[in-house]
């Protein structure tokens, strides 16, 4: 079991995360944008943070290079979770400073695979 | 008579106010009972709303067990929260793909769902008519592909924005040919229009090259700025010669979509047209020109871009001095240009590093 933080400002999409990660036996905190996403990793110190890359306020890829710069979040897996595909959007994303890139609209199954991949390799 | 005069005045004012309090206190009690009848239906419909959420997201995550019995549940709703069922489905559908997706695609067809949506988009009423070519662009049934394409000729405007979107859900690149031709003559739907072909993702980039191909060689320039666009987001490496020919467009927004494209997709072989575009006579063009050498980053269009910087056009010497600081070689050309946007460019250069 693993704790994880999800940052998505689409409810929907934030209430089927966290359903299919506390069904595989994890402890999830849902987040609603990129600043609340980097309280939550600092107050929770999770195993693995999901987050959304167009988001208000702090975006996904802002929150994951702040998680980056911060020493005491040193080697916490990042997921990115977005609507855009293409080459350039996933090398920002991994810029950014992401391990795994996912991309909506998403398969509940996949998210579940590569999250065990994401924990499995940073343990 | 004054003694019983005024009694009688008495009385009656006694009467009124007995009626007027009386009234006051029928309101008042109506006013009571009525909001907490509304806000026991609310809650009872979120109650409603949540049971069904929740086997959804059993039926398409649970465990064989949860799944078969979450199923059951949905096929047993009858009546008004039959279509309240459909509603949540249909909502939560464009957010899944895979299994789970086709679980719920499933589950809306035996349910009558198709056909009731191709029923809608025939409706007089165009909120109906909205419905259902959202319906059919959620469900992907690309058989009904000419259904929403007829909507596009809609004559409300709301109904066209929709099947424009549901065309693009549908992921049928058919629909790409009759979606320019809807854009070249409503330029509101530009939005609409790059959402939807960017939905279709790749499998649109061969009709959306063809298309402006064709258009160019005619000398037509008409509104394809969006075709452009998406071939940029799709990062379509097989447009760089149409977008080049782009480039020399009549149309002065076309040609610049055609930069800003060519700049996402951030081949070299792009610099040599962009270059060229440089020396173009509208400032839009030779701006995006010079951001689009920015993004592609190699030196090789840095003294080019040193020129552009001297010339007068504030919009086009800032995005030349911007486009120089993503250049290994721009930050000496720029200390070595005299111009003050190249001071600008360095000193907000300074100012974000500290930020950093």
């Amino acid at each position: 079991m693993a704790r994880i933080v999800i940052a998505d400002d689409d409810a929907d999409i934030r209430e089927l995360v966290v359903f299919k990660l506390r069904h595989g036996g994890h402890d999830v905190v849902p987040v609603g944008d990129g600043a609340a996403a980097v309280e939550a990793c600092t107050a929770e110190k999770p195993d693995l943070v999901i987050l959304d890359v167009m988001m208000p306020g702090m975006s996904g890829l802002d929150a994951a290079r702040a998680l980056r710069q911060d020493s005491a979040m040193d080697g916490l897996p990042i997921i990115m979770l977005t609507a855009r595909a293409q080459e350039s959007d996933i090398e920002q994303g991994f810029e950014a400073g992401a391990d795994d890139y996912i991309v909506k609209p998403f398969s509940p199954r996949e998210l579940a695979s590569r999250v065990s991949a994401v924990l499995a390799r940073s343990r | 008579m004054t003694v019983v005069a005024t009694s009688g005045f008495l009385g009656v004012s006694w009467i009124l106010l007995i009626v007027f309090s009386v009234l006051a206190a029928v309101c008042l009690v109506s006013l009571v009972v009525t909001r907490a009848a509304r806000d026991v239906w609310a809650v009872r419909s979120e109650h409603r709303r949540e049971l069904v959420r929740r086997s959804i997201f059993d039926l398409v995550m649970g465990d064989e067990d949860e799944a078969a019995a979450a199923r059951r549940d949905l096929e047993s709703t009858q009546g008004r929260h039959r279509q309240r069922v459909q509603d949540q489905i249909l909502t939560m559908l464009p957010k899944l793909r895979g299994d789970s997706r086709d679980v719920l695609v499933t589950l809306l067809l035996a349910r009558g769902a198709e056909r009731r949506a191709v029923a809608l988009t025939r409706s007089r009423s165009a909120v109906r008519r909205c419905r259902g070519a959202f319906q059919l662009g959620v469900l992907g049934l690309t058989e009904h592909l000419p259904v929403v394409v007829r909507l596009l000729g809609d004559p409300a405007f709301l109904v066209r924005r929709v099947a424009v979107r549901a065309l693009g859900n549908m992921g049928d690149p058919r629909a790409v040919r009759p979606l320019l031709l809807l854009g070249e003559h409503d330029h509101r739907l530009t939005r609409d229009l790059v959402y939807a072909l960017d939905r279709l993702g790749a499998a649109a980039a061969p009709e959306l090259r063809t298309v402006l191909a064709e258009r160019l060689a005619a000398g037509e320039h008409l509104h394809l700025d969006p075709a452009a666009v998406v071939l940029g987001l799709i990062g379509d490496r097989d447009a760089i010669d149409v977008l080049a020919t782009g480039l020399e467009s009549e149309n002065p927004s076309l040609a610049q979509a055609c930069a800003e494209a060519l700049g996402r997709i951030s081949a070299p072989e792009s610099i040599p047209p962009l270059v060229a575009a440089l020396l173009d006579l509208r400032p839009n063009v030779r701006a995006a020109a010079a951001h689009a050498l920015g993004s592609i980053g190699s030196s090789v269009a840095a003294d080019s871009l040193a020129d552009v910087v001297e010339e007068e056009e504030p919009q086009v010497s800032r995005q030349a001095a911007e486009a120089l600081l993503r250049l290994t070689a721009g930050r000496a050309l720029l200390e070595a240009s005299g111009s003050a946007y190249a001071r600008e460019a360095l000193a907000l250069d300074a100012v974000r590093g500290g930020r950093r």
